[in-house]
């Protein structure tokens, strides 16, 4: 294996580790704030994708639609998750985990029987703005520009996630409410409408992960539950809950994915490492690297 | 009850709703050829019985066996995809590799899926709840995975196509007779199985998994027993897929294929053991109109109705028609049970000569031994930097009331969850009747004679009253291990003596959770009868309850031990009920033994007056704000 | 009983009034129609022993239990049918025991989380500087995690977040639970402190010595109910206090 083959597959799966980061942040900010697992986040996911292609065909010019999108989807992706907290998970707060994994499994269903008939069941394209296309050659080797975009996004939203959570009110609110929701009522706080801001940037975030995959990958049905399932178990190897978490989660999954696909022999393995993983840390620390027990 | 008068009851329609699902599926290939006759341009006879028959049954046998875990125990696993596919796989793989026939190949599923969900069980059960639950999810996509990529193997994902049948099975009206027939046969076993005193020990873990070792159940062998039968079934399911499909293929064990058996159970309600075939015949009519013409909106349409049944009616389907079953018997004539009647009125209903009649009370002289039935010797505890129980050492002689008090952290709650096993003590000795008990666990202690009473009510709240009493004896007298015989039988008319005993009698065949919360004491104080407790354990019996309850309740308690010469330690704030009932009084504070004796002396003692009274003194005067730690 | 209620009625008008006050956790009835007052600069003592209902009347006044019914009435205003932080926003400050707080917030986060509560004009406004005042070391601690301070710090914090609240009443639940005495003498002056300031304080305690040297009154609470209500001086080694809470 040469330098060049090593480097390689590093910066792959460093830029597969960043669509990852985004959509799995989500999923464990809404679980450690509201205790809900949500198996529609991956659904929230390729609706945004989807939203992007739709975006990026209406303006024609890969470059502008694509900005927008990436303002425009996950707003709109946001505004579904508000309707999806207030209507459906308000009324199954506290009660059996099953209920709530059951009724937002409906809404994948819901979802995907959606986005198949606004877009039909072919895989679709996007391609990339202008000044992202092409590649940045090192010395030897040419790894594609987007995916260093990718990389960029994924650092600037973790720094973004990190300054929301330690340096703003909400953040503080958040991190309250993960804490004692019970006390957090008692200080004044509408705990209510907090848990419904959470959800929704938990769900903006996995639709911002679906508008940067769109330019990377063939947007097509079948990416909810892809995404999803890599999304448990960074979740819960990182830790339910924790942004460090999802970050370290990330990285491990996206690089062990990459150089499963770099080497033959091992590839067959690598997405069964990533499994066998998630049920050993399930086993003797089921908390994650980074998380913390439940105290309830 | 006369025979017909039976049926009109919710369990008689229950009945008959089976035998008529029952009747439509062993009807259904005539039924599908008249179809055809009248109207021919509609559905086909074989596709009917060949694709909808065949697949409705199979689906109906895996929802089924899934219920096992979801309904009757109460475990949610994402992983029963996997044993499907590897009961199809089975069948596959001995087909194209061994030339081996499919019957073969079926006889051998439930072995190598049973194996299968055996193993994965053992390590899916180190984790709990939710935790469980990702773990199967987990373990399911370890298997797909290895199905998919190990292509010499499996085929990939190509899967393995092209099996063929014996010829008697070609004929698709054969063909869908004989799946019936295994499927019916897997049924009978399952539902011997659930009706079973191993079933009641399933239903009991599902209701109440603490109460239930409480009664003599180690839980997690029984999860683990139900995981595997489970998992077999669900492979002899795969395997008569693999006949019908003629194919096995790796995406048959993506855990997104784990979501059918949950639906079905849904739509049929997991709550009945043919709820989930009643699913399956309306989710395979559904995907096969609406699925294959629309299938997005198919999709639709079925995420809406699992939502809606979600929030407003997490029963499903067949919840809601035993409502409608309720309401037809009402209307002839069938009458509710009493509802709630009252806490005033059971309690009230207490006649100890009653006791007397079943138990006959223990001569005075054999009643109070004076032998020491529990012997504690230096327990300690510590949760990190706090010593909860500090150097405890009590005895508790038999046919005594030995009361447990002290303020607010003094250690006894921690004393009680030692002695019961809960948890573990960092040293000391726990002694039982002669018997080293220290450190076992809880569904150990409940055979030697040690019985508790929880500070919050524990029963198992969607049993009757009857059954709360009948399946504690199975579990207690190790009946539970047996798969075969009717457990609503066994021991019926000794647990009706016994709740006649503490007054329940008229409320035993109501579900125990509508019980009021006096009656649920009663029930649990009958409960420990039931288990020939020898010596009762009592936490805070009295909290919650209105005074009225609380003077009747202990009464009962009172009037039982003492007839029946049983040993009670009990923990209580109430100094009217410790000083009332208490011959022997331990005082414990910060962890520690402070004081035992009699209720006057320690009445009497001015350490525990103080330690009740005043903790702290302040005599200087306040100087105004501004602490300083 | 007459005599008490007289003398109320002539007393300082009430911040905090409860009548009737049922709650229910599950199967269990806790509180029964459970009545009292707290005035404007009055310390009412809640005494009772352990089990007889202290916590779960603080917490259905505060609006914490969902199966709670009665009236609540925050200086004439009734907010029984309002979500807890409403109440909280309105003027009801309360202290869980335990000295409960954010454990992964620091001190000053966990004081400025109950700050933007809005006040209706009057006494001055309680500020995380003004809590510094009173808790000095509060404002040496001030960036460390409430998780990693003692039982002392962290019962001053939870005391501070409450008068962040700039409330008209506050709920003290055990705060001496667990403290050393020097720390209880401190809390004892808070409480005299917060008197003067026209705040009216519910204090909940077990340590009855300490609560009726500061308490103006005492209500004695027992299996849910309201059994007894004197004036502090009358209770003390009083018949009703060696009753209810002696042994």
């Amino acid at each position: 294996m040469s330098a060049s083959t090593l480097v390689l597959t590093v910066l792959a799966g460093l830029s597969a580790a960043s669509v990852l980061f985004l959509v799995a942040s989500g999923l464990s900010l809404v679980f450690g704030a509201l205790r809900v697992i949500n198996m529609a986040h991956g659904s929230l996911y390729m609706v945004a994708a989807f939203l992007t292609t739709a975006i990026v065909k209406f303006f024609s010019q890969p470059t502008i639609g694509f900005v927008l999108a990436l303002v425009l989807a996950p707003a709109a992706v946001a505004l579904i998750g508000a309707l999806i907290e207030v209507l459906v998970l308000r009324r199954l707060y506290g009660r059996e985990h099953l209920l709530q994994l059951l009724a937002t499994y409906a809404l994948v269903l819901v979802f995907a029987g959606g986005v198949r008939i606004v877009f039909g069941s072919q895989n679709l394209i996007v391609r990339p703005p202008e000044f992202l296309t092409g590649g940045v050659s090192l010395g030897t080797l040419t790894f594609p520009t987007y995916k260093f975009f990718l990389m960029f996004a994924a650092l600037v939203v973790a720094a973004g996630l990190y300054v929301l959570l330690y340096r703003t009110t909400l953040g503080r609110n958040i991190r309250a409410a993960v804490a004692d929701p019970e006390l957090l009522n008692a200080s004044g706080v509408n705990v209510a409408r907090l848990f419904t801001t959470v959800f929704m940037i938990g769900a903006g975030l996995a639709a911002l992960g679906g508008v940067l995959i769109s330019p990377d990958q063939a947007v097509g049905l079948g990416m909810d539950t892809d995404v999803l399932v890599a999304a448990f178990a960074i979740s819960v190897i990182g830790g339910l809950g924790s942004l460090m978490g999802s970050f370290v989660g990330a990285l491990i999954v996206g690089l062990a994915t990459s150089f499963g696909i770099m080497f033959p022999q091992t590839s067959r393995w690598s997405l069964a490492f990533i499994f066998v993983l998630m049920a050993v840390v399930l086993m003797i620390r089921p908390w994650g690297l980074f998380g913390r027990p439940e105290t309830s | 009850m006369p025979g017909l008068a039976r049926l009109r009851t919710p369990e008689g329609l229950r009945w008959v709703a089976a035998a008529v699902l029952v009747a439509f599926a062993v009807a259904l290939p005539p039924l599908a050829g008249l179809v055809e006759i009248v109207s021919p341009d509609s559905i086909s006879a074989n596709f009917t019985v060949g694709v909808l028959g065949t697949s409705a049954l199979v689906l109906a046998l895996w929802a089924i066996s899934y219920n096992l875990m979801l309904g009757y125990t109460g475990m949610v696993s994402f992983a029963h995809a996997a044993y499907y596919g590897i009961g199809a796989y089975t069948v596959a793989l001995l087909y194209q590799d061994m030339h081996w026939t499919v019957l073969q190949g079926l006889v051998l599923s439930p072995l190598v899926a049973g194996l299968a969900g055996l193993i994965t069980g053992f390590i899916s059960l180190r984790a709990v709840r939710l935790y469980f639950s990702l773990l199967t999810l987990a373990i399911s996509q370890v298997c797909y995975v290895i199905a998919f990529e190990w292509y010499s193997f499996t085929g990939g994902d190509n899967g393995i196509h092209g099996i063929s049948l014996p010829d008697f099975l070609s004929n698709p009206t054969v063909l869908y007779y004989f799946i019936a027939g295994v499927v019916a046969v897997c049924l009978v076993i399952m539902f011997g199985l659930v009706r079973s005193p191993f079933g009641a020990a399933l239903l009991a873990i599902r209701e109440n998994r603490l109460r239930a070792a409480s009664i003599g159940l180690n839980v997690k062998r029984y999860e683990l027993a139900v995981f595997t039968i489970s998992s077999a079934f669900a492979g002899v399911a795969g395997a008569l897929f693999a006949i019908y499909d003629n194919q096995a293929f790796p995406d048959l064990m993506k855990w997104t294929e784990s979501a059918h058996p949950i639906v079905v159970t849904l739509l049929g309600g997991s709550g009945t053991f043919l709820g989930p075939a009643l699913g399956a015949a309306v989710y395979t009519w559904l995907a096969n109109s609406v699925g294959k013409s629309l299938p997005a909106q198919f999709d639709i349409v079925l995420g809406a109705i699992v939502l809606g049944i979600v929030l407003a009616a997490p029963g499903g389907l067949g919840s809601a028609l035993d409502g409608l079953r309720r309401l037809a018997a009402r209307r002839s004539g069938w009458r509710e049970p009493e509802k709630g009647a009252g806490d005033r009125e059971a309690l009230g209903r207490i006649d100890v000569s009653k006791i007397l009649a079943i138990r006959p009370p223990k001569p005075p002289a054999e009643r109070s031994s004076g032998a020491t039935l529990l012997r504690v010797e230096g327990l300690n505890k510590r949760f990190g930097g706090l010593k909860a129980v500090d150097g405890v050492s009590l005895k508790v002689l038999e046919g005594r009331r030995h009361a447990v008090i002290g303020p607010n952290g003094a250690g006894k709650s921690t004393l009680f969850n030692l002695l019961t096993g809960q948890i573990r003590p960092d040293s000391g000795k726990v002694v039982f009747g002669g018997i080293d008990i220290t450190g076992r666990r809880p569904h150990q202690l409940s055979r030697f004679g040690i019985g508790r009473a929880f500070q919050i009510t524990n029963i198992f709240p969607k049993l009757t009253v009857l059954q709360n009493l009948q399946y504690s004896m199975l579990a207690h007298r190790g009946d539970t291990v047996r798969p075969f015989g009717i457990a609503d039988r066994r021991y019926r008319d000794e647990a009706t003596q016994l709740l006649e005993v503490v007054g329940l009698g008229p409320v035993s065949s109501l579900h125990a959770g509508l019980l009021s919360h006096g009656d649920q004491r009663a029930l649990e104080l009958a409960i420990s009868l039931a288990l020939g407790t020898r010596l009762l354990l009592l936490d805070e019996p009295t909290a919650g309850m209105s005074p009225y309850e609380t003077k009747r309740a202990m009464e009962l308690v009172n009037g039982v031990v003492a007839q029946q010469g049983l040993t009670l330690l009990f923990c209580e704030h109430d100094m009217d009920i410790v000083f009332g009932i208490a011959d022997v009084v331990t005082v414990m504070h910060q962890g520690s033994v402070l004081a035992e004796g009699s209720p006057e002396a320690i009445r009497a003692n001015p350490e525990v007056q103080r330690i009740y009274l005043g903790d702290v003194d302040l005599d200087t005067p306040q100087t105004g704000a501004g602490a300083s730690a | 009983m007459t005599s008490t209620s007289t003398r109320l009625r002539q007393g300082p008008a009430p911040v905090l009034e409860v009548s009737g006050l049922q709650v229910r956790y599950g199967k269990s009835h806790v509180v029964f129609d459970l009545g009292l007052k707290v005035g404007a600069g009055e310390v009412l003592a809640l005494l009772g022993r352990n089990g007889a209902g202290k916590t779960t009347t603080i917490m259905g006044i505060v609006g914490l239990i969902a199966g709670t019914a009665g009236s609540v009435v925050i200086d004439g205003v009734e907010v029984g049918r309002w979500p807890a932080f409403r109440r909280a926003q309105s003027g009801i400050a309360y202290v869980p025991s335990g000295a409960r707080c954010f454990a992964p917030l620091t001190v000053e986060e966990n004081l400025q989380i109950a700050a933007r509560a809005t006040r209706s004009g009057g006494a001055p406004r309680w500020t995380v500087e003004r809590v510094y005042e009173v808790f000095p070391k509060l404002q040496q601690l001030r960036a460390n995690l409430a998780g990693g301070l003692s039982g002392g710090e962290r019962q001053m914090l939870a005391v501070g977040r409450g008068l962040m609240l700039n409330p008209k009443v506050i709920l003290l639940d055990e705060p001496t639970e667990g403290l050393a005495p020097v720390i209880v003498q401190g809390l004892a002056g808070l409480i005299r402190t917060l008197k003067d300031t026209g705040v009216g304080i519910l204090l909940a305690e077990q340590n009855h010595q300490m609560a009726l040297k500061v308490a103006d009154r005492a209500a004695f609470i027992e299996k849910g109910r309201i059994a007894a209500e004197l004036p502090a001086t009358e209770a003390r080694n009083s018949e009703v206090l060696h009753r209810i809470l002696g042994v």
